[in-house]
């Protein structure tokens, strides 16, 4: 038995080869290996410290931000390396969208929240700027609630609201791959079984990855599970076998609470 | 120790009490027959109610370790197995009761025959209960496995036994009456082995997570093998 799943690979989207970062001299992730499936939610499992945020700003150079940072293998999308130096950090990052653990709405109306990213990308057309919004907003799961106060301040909206605001934002501009980060650690019960619900639909249209600490959200949500530890990759496999038959031994202390 | 450990080992002694209430009542019903001993055939009959009140408390048990710790891969199958197990505990406590229903009418009537295999059937069953619930406290497979197998020996003896009385039958029809109610003993005993190899096919899911109820023993074992 793999400890690995192997994706067929007229299913898999990115091909991750042998990845590692390291924070000035320490290696916070090494030797991942590992494909995310098209149209599928792909979650990250593991403890405090393990490397699985730091994975995840991988896919979108979020690391390149803070000087120091080096990166060691590669990420293959559609036979780009997301790595290489030639790549444009912008047009990446909208292709590849991130929702973190807090809400991060613009200081701005809820309309200019959706519209600033389509702005960036050239397109000022007033009624096509509308659209967008709207279709984003909607799909988002926000537009029933938002629809009559979207020239207010996104700043009124409630945290669940704001969350799926700022999904509605990262999907205005198209992308092809939204990356959470524990969307909903701040969020109450409620708003989280919205966004969970939300997540679950959108694969239809986009490849998500999502690190969360709530394994039980891991568990529902999600199609493929990683799980890591102290940096590295222990097993990835389809999320039914993660919790319920785990191939590995730490896997299923993890799963089970024995640890972390 | 953590407090779903608690859970767990309280669920585990619980079932081991179930497990040595429910092979106790299928030694005694044997005896009951052997030594005709009507007193004790009542007892084993009155004992079925806490067989059904341990069902109940062990069920509400697993609901609740379900609703508040949400079990995953070993745990839960632990859990899974355990809301399984119980079931035929249970049923093997109403064969218990059947069992000696039967011998209430035939220590009424002098014996058909010298008790030889009945006893030999049923000492098997009651060991087979004992294993089982001891392979899943123990997390056995290959005990469970091998559980299945002795299945075979008890079938046999049933066999026996009922061709045996089928002669006697042709030999004395005035003896139908007996005769259909040690049948029942002997098939009674029989399905009390079938339930343990139930037990043993949950414990096998537990530990390695596959699902054996409807593969051939040969097949699982090869499959085991290879895995090793």
């Amino acid at each position: 038995m793999s400890k690995n799943i192997k994706i067929p690979a007229e299913e898999v989207l990115i091909q991750v080869q042998d990845l590692g970062l390291s924070y000035g001299s320490v290696r916070a992730i090494k030797n991942i290996t590992m494909d995310v499936a098209r149209n599928a939610v792909t979650a990250l499992i593991g403890p405090s410290g393990c490397g699985k945020t730091t994975f995840l700003r991988c896919f979108n150079r979020m690391h390149d931000l803070y000087p120091g940072n080096h990166y060691e293998g590669r990420i293959i999308m559609e036979g780009q390396d997301l790595l290489g130096n030639d790549v444009d950090l912008t047009e990446l990052r909208a292709g590849i969208g991130m929702v973190f653990q807090k809400p991060t709405p613009f200081p701005m109306t809820v309309f200019d929240n959706i519209a600033y990213g389509l702005k960036l990308k050239g397109i000022l057309n007033r009624t096509e700027l509308t659209d967008r919004a709207e279709m984003a907003l909607k799909h988002a799961a926000l537009w029933d609630e938002v629809k009559d106060r979207l020239k207010s301040g996104a700043s009124g909206l409630s945290g669940g609201q704001q969350q799926r605001l700022v999904i509605a934002r990262a999907l205005a501009v198209e992308p092809k791959v939204i990356l959470f980060d524990e969307p909903t650690s701040a969020l109450d019960p409620i708003s989280t079984s919205k966004i969970e619900e939300l997540i679950f639909q959108l694969k239809k249209e986009v490849t998500v990855i999502i690190v969360t600490h709530n394994m039980q959200q891991a568990a529902r949500i999600s199609d493929y599970t990683a799980f890591m530890y102290v940096g590295e990759l222990i097993e990835f496999n389809e999320t039914d076998v993660i919790f319920t038959n785990p191939n590995v031994k730490l896997t299923e202390e993890y799963v089970t609470g024995r640890f972390g | 120790m953590r407090h779903q450990e608690t859970e767990y080992t309280d669920l585990r002694s619980r079932i081991a009490e179930m497990g040595n209430a429910v092979s106790r009542m299928v030694s005694d019903s044997v005896r009951s027959l052997v030594e005709r001993d009507d007193e004790m055939a009542k007892d084993v009959i009155g004992r079925d109610d806490a067989i059904d009140r341990m069902d109940v408390e062990i069920d509400e048990h697993c609901l609740r370790i379900f609703a508040l710790y949400e079990p995953k891969a070993i745990d839960l199958r632990f859990i899974i197995a355990a809301t399984r197990i119980i079931v035929d505990l249970e049923r093997i406590g109403d064969h218990c009761v059947d069992i000696c229903k039967e011998v209430l009418k035939l220590n009424k009537v002098p014996p058909v025959k010298p008790y030889i295999d009945l006893p030999r059937m049923g000492e098997l069953a009651a060991k087979m209960v004992v294993d089982s619930v001891n392979s899943y406290l123990e997390k056995d497979s290959d005990g469970a496995l091998e559980l299945i197998r002795r299945d075979d020996e008890v079938d046999h003896l049933n066999n026996q036994i009922l061709r045996e009385l089928v002669t006697y039958l042709v030999e004395d029809l005035r003896k139908n009456q007996a005769i259909f109610s040690l049948m029942l003993v002997a098939k009674g005993l029989e399905r009390i082995a079938d339930y343990t190899t139930n037990i043993a096919e949950n414990v096998y899911f537990m530990v390695s997570g596959n699902i054996i109820r409807h593969t051939p023993l040969k097949e699982t074992e090869d499959e085991a093998h290879t895995d090793n």
